[in-house]
């Protein structure tokens, strides 16, 4: 029972489904031809792993930022309703903001190039100066194709964990930009950047990953129903198989 | 002479109730569109939290009671650590957008792309377009056409050149396209966007050959 307690405890808690992952996975795509071995040999970039320690002491703080926010945007509210000057609250929300996403950085281990240090300004006209001539690529994995931009440009590039790093792309370029570079892989396969501070961040949209029991919940439906569908096929089988021996 | 006096009081008057009235309504847009993107942001901020109290809570039991987990527990954990750090990724992916907003309304932005300040949030949506063989001339009519920016050709660009696009893709896709294949840059000057090229090396070159 002690077991059985504990494992709901540890699928509550960690039990999670990629909608996107789950989307890409089951075999489509020249990528799935390679083994696991091939693919990591291919991606430059390092791993990153959150680390679990840091992350349970620093998100009861990424919770309480959420909700100074949310007073906030309330005195906001109460202020346009009032027809108050909101600037110095905004000037808050910003503060509030700015000291989320260092500490969300930090936490998330942002990725580390030599090109750190950069001022905005910097990383734009770099990104808007590079241009390129000759560019192929034939089913190249999104990471590398990134790696590359970052090592030509001279730029940070971090990438969000939900882009699906082993993408293919095929490229036939005579003559290109970075910029026109990048923009048609985000329209492609349909993700955002932007840039900010000394990095461009490159991430997918907000779209519905499965979290809590939801995944559990749905897995545990499918497995209900292919349990049904065997048991279902089973005892067909087994009406056949007596039918068969009557008629004989 | 009073009259005009009075006319002019009660004019500036009511432009300053306008002009106080736009702002409002649009102060309203923008704590709305805060407010909104913060009722989206909460359902994730209650996840983490709640994943990582109910972690604290599992160390606990596991620790009591030496706790072993099983090979579907371990995957269990180790996909829930991913899951972890993806929702953590998309708490910051939303900081980001939202400290965007902030910055714009605050003009406290580093940078600000000429062609987002033309185009704004059109220029990164996605469209249709199927050109084959089209001069450039007519490209530009109808993107100039469809998204109110006049654009002007300037410069030594092959007119005689056609282009083909054809798919889904951005206007910003679009324009830096275009730009990669005239071999031209483009200038944002007011509310007009110039595709130019000015002088080339290659083309004093061929100059230089011609002349010989």
């Amino acid at each position: 029972m002690k077991r059985a307690s504990a494992f709901l405890l540890v699928a509550a808690a960690f039990a999670g489904g990629l909608a996107w992952g789950q989307d890409k996975g089951g075999g489509e795509g020249d990528y799935d031809r390679l083994s696991l071995l091939e693919r990591l040999k291919n991606v430059r970039r390092e791993v990153k792993v959150i680390d679990l320690d840091t992350a349970l002491k620093r998100v009861p703080d990424v919770v309480e930022s959420a909700h100074e926010h949310r007073a906030l945007l309330e005195q906001m509210q109460a202020a346009v309703k009032a027809g108050r000057e909101i600037t110095p609250l905004l000037e808050k929300g910003r503060t509030l903001k700015v000291a989320l996403l260092d500490e969300l950085n930090k936490l998330l281990k942002l990725h580390k190039s030599k090109f750190r240090g950069l001022s905005e300004k910097q990383v734009w006209e770099r990104l808007k100066a590079a241009r390129f001539e000759d560019v192929h690529y034939e089913n190249a994995w999104l990471v590398n194709i990134l790696d590359d931009l970052e090592e030509e440009v001279g730029i940070n590039i971090e990438i969000d964990a939900r882009i699906y790093k082993f993408d293919t792309v095929t490229f036939d370029f005579e003559k290109t930009s970075a910029l026109a570079l990048l923009q048609t892989l985000a329209d492609g396969l349909l993700f955002k950047w932007i840039v900010r501070g000394d990095t461009l961040y490159v991430y997918k949209e907000r779209h519905e990953i499965l979290f809590g029991g939801e995944w559990l919940a749905q897995k545990k439906a499918a497995w209900r129903a292919r349990k049904l569908a065997l048991d279902k096929a089973r005892k067909e089988a087994e009406k056949r198989a007596l039918e068969g021996s009557e008629s004989k | 002479m009073r009259w005009l006096v009075v006319l002019a009081a009660a004019g500036a008057f009511w432009a300053g109730a306008g002009l106080a009235a736009g702002t409002n309504a649009a102060e309203k847009a923008l704590v709305e569109e805060l407010v909104h993107r913060q009722d989206m942001l909460e359902g994730d901020v209650e996840k983490v939290g709640k994943a990582a109290a109910e972690v604290e809570e599992i160390r606990k039991t596991r620790a009591a009671g030496e706790y072993v987990l099983n090979d579907e527990e371990k995957r269990l954990e180790k996909r829930g650590r991913v899951d972890f750090h993806i929702f953590l990724e998309r708490i910051r992916n939303d900081t980001l957008e939202v400290l965007q907003i902030y910055d714009r309304v605050l003009h406290k932005q580093a940078y600000v792309d000429p062609m987002e300040k033309l185009y704004g949030r059109a220029l990164h949506q996605i469209v249709s377009v199927q050109w084959e063989d089209l001069p450039l001339e007519d490209v530009v009519g109808e993107l100039s056409e469809s998204y109110g920016v006049p654009i002007d050709i300037q410069g030594l660009i092959d007119y005689r050149k056609t282009m083909s696009l054809e798919g889904d893709m951005s206007l910003y896709s679009i324009l830096l396209y275009i730009e990669s294949v005239y071999d031209a840059t483009l200038v944002v000057k007011g509310k007009r966007l110039f595709i130019a090229r000015l002088g080339h090396e290659d083309d004093e070159d061929a100059e230089g050959d011609a002349d010989k």
